[in-house]
């Protein structure tokens, strides 16, 4: 492993850490929290993810000038995995990070999740290979 | 306020999350997301051999490039003559412009699978903080009173949490991100496929808890 | 309209460097329509992963 490498590995392991800090301390993390924010009983978290948002948009859009921007053109899966990711969301608690974080903090019903995950993850790619072949909308793999 | 065990207003969840999505772009030059990581993962072998050819590629630029600029002229050649014209017209432009060799671009080697399993662990270990630094670190065998209310606490639950991470796992793939990935980044991006998944999402959570609240 | 591919493609940034390597741009990358002859475009529309050394014409760069 050369020095760039290894810095980046340095980096990638504190932003995760950092990332898995936050989001336990903000509640994402626990269901209790999340379906607060769903049925709008509670609009803390919700102010949290749009603050996060807006401050991320100015910082790329302007501060940094648009030097850091992703491509993401609508295509086949958006809305369906969009409605699907939703569901397990509900249902499970969220963005992959979250079992993880969940994991961490001693929720040991989390590995069903990051289970479920994984089987998800390797059966939606074992379609894509051989029976969907979508778009995958950029030709780095 | 206690900020190590009390939730954290908005705004400071706002700033950590935001940190984290700029620095982790910044520092690395790819953009924050999770969801790709897992594919990653899953992908090992794929991503092992790419990473190879890549590394391959990186260590004789010099050969990459001359093979580029060769099979560059021979595709030129193969053009109808039309075409040909023109984009040699537009290469003697250019050409004008600058020295006709110029310093290979070099090649961007992609991190090894086990990165990013470094990566989702250190996710987990963040969590591990969390809760120790709040003293609410334990073994719990449920997912808090709302999520045993709805779905138990024995094996329906477990298997709702299966199930979820499925529709988790299946779902993020096929949209191509997640929160953080469309929400976050793809957002902040302005970008239509990411405003389109985090509505589609969003609306779908609220909707089901809706339902879950009203029927379970 | 160039092709839509551009901001994530790792060989692009390799057409830049001097004339002749941007003649691959120039064939492959400047339109819609011409992109639609790239190899790399049309395999990832099919779903299918694509080759960090393979060129616009589908042929591979040898390692």
């Amino acid at each position: 492993m050369n020095d760039k490498t290894a810095q980046h590995l340095v980096l990638k392991v504190a932003f995760g850490v950092l990332l898995g800090f936050s989001l336990s301390r903000i509640g994402f993390s626990s269901y209790d929290e999340l379906h607060r924010m769903f049925v709008f009983a509670d609009w803390r978290m919700f102010f949290t993810f749009a603050g996060a948002l807006m401050l991320t948009t100015l910082m790329f859009q302007v501060v940094f000038r648009r030097r850091y921007t992703v491509s993401r053109p609508i295509h086949k899966g958006t809305v369906a995995g969009g409605v699907l990711f939703g569901l397990g969301w509900a249902l499970a608690g969220g963005c992959p990070s979250i079992p993880l974080v969940q994991l961490g903090e001693g929720r040991v019903l989390a590995l069903f999740t990051i289970a479920g995950i994984v089987t998800g993850v390797f059966a939606f790619r074992f379609a894509q290979r051989n029976y969907l072949h979508w778009d995958t909308g950029s030709c780095s793999t | 306020m206690n900020l190590l065990t009390q939730y954290w207003p908005w705004w400071l969840g706002a700033l950590a999350l935001s940190f984290v999505a700029v620095g982790y772009f910044y520092s690395l030059g790819i953009p924050c997301g999770v969801s790709g990581v897992f594919g990653r993962v899953a992908g090992w072998r794929e991503e092992l051999e790419a990473r190879s050819t890549e590394m391959s590629m990186a260590r004789n630029a010099a050969q990459v490039q001359e093979q580029m600029m060769a099979e560059a002229l021979a595709a030129l050649q193969e053009l109808p003559e039309e075409e040909r014209k023109q984009v040699e017209a537009e290469m003697r432009a250019a050409q004008a412009q600058e020295a006709a060799s110029a310093p290979a671009a070099t090649t961007v080697v992609r991190p090894h699978p086990a990165a990013h399993l470094a990566f989702l662990a250190s996710i987990a270990v963040g969590g591990l903080l969390a809760a120790l630094s709040s003293g609410q670190w334990g073994l719990l065998t449920d997912m808090g009173a709302t999520y045993s209310s709805f779905f138990g606490s024995g094996p329906s639950a477990w298997l709702i949490l299966f199930v979820g991470g499925m529709c988790v796992g299946v779902g993020t793939q096929m949209a191509g991100g997640c929160t953080l990935g469309h929400g976050i980044t793809g957002n902040s991006s302005l970008q239509i496929g990411s405003f389109t998944a985090t509505a589609a999402f969003f609306a779908t959570a609220v909707v089901a808890s809706f339902i879950f609240k009203a029927l379970l | 309209m160039a092709c839509s591919h551009i901001p994530t493609c790792p060989l692009f940034k390799h057409f830049q460097s001097n004339a002749t390597l941007r003649s691959w741009k120039l064939m492959y990358c400047d339109s819609d329509k011409r992109s639609q002859n790239c190899e790399r475009f049309k395999r990832s529309e099919a779903g299918e992963t694509v080759p960090p050394n393979m060129l616009p014409n589908g042929k591979s760069i040898l390692l």
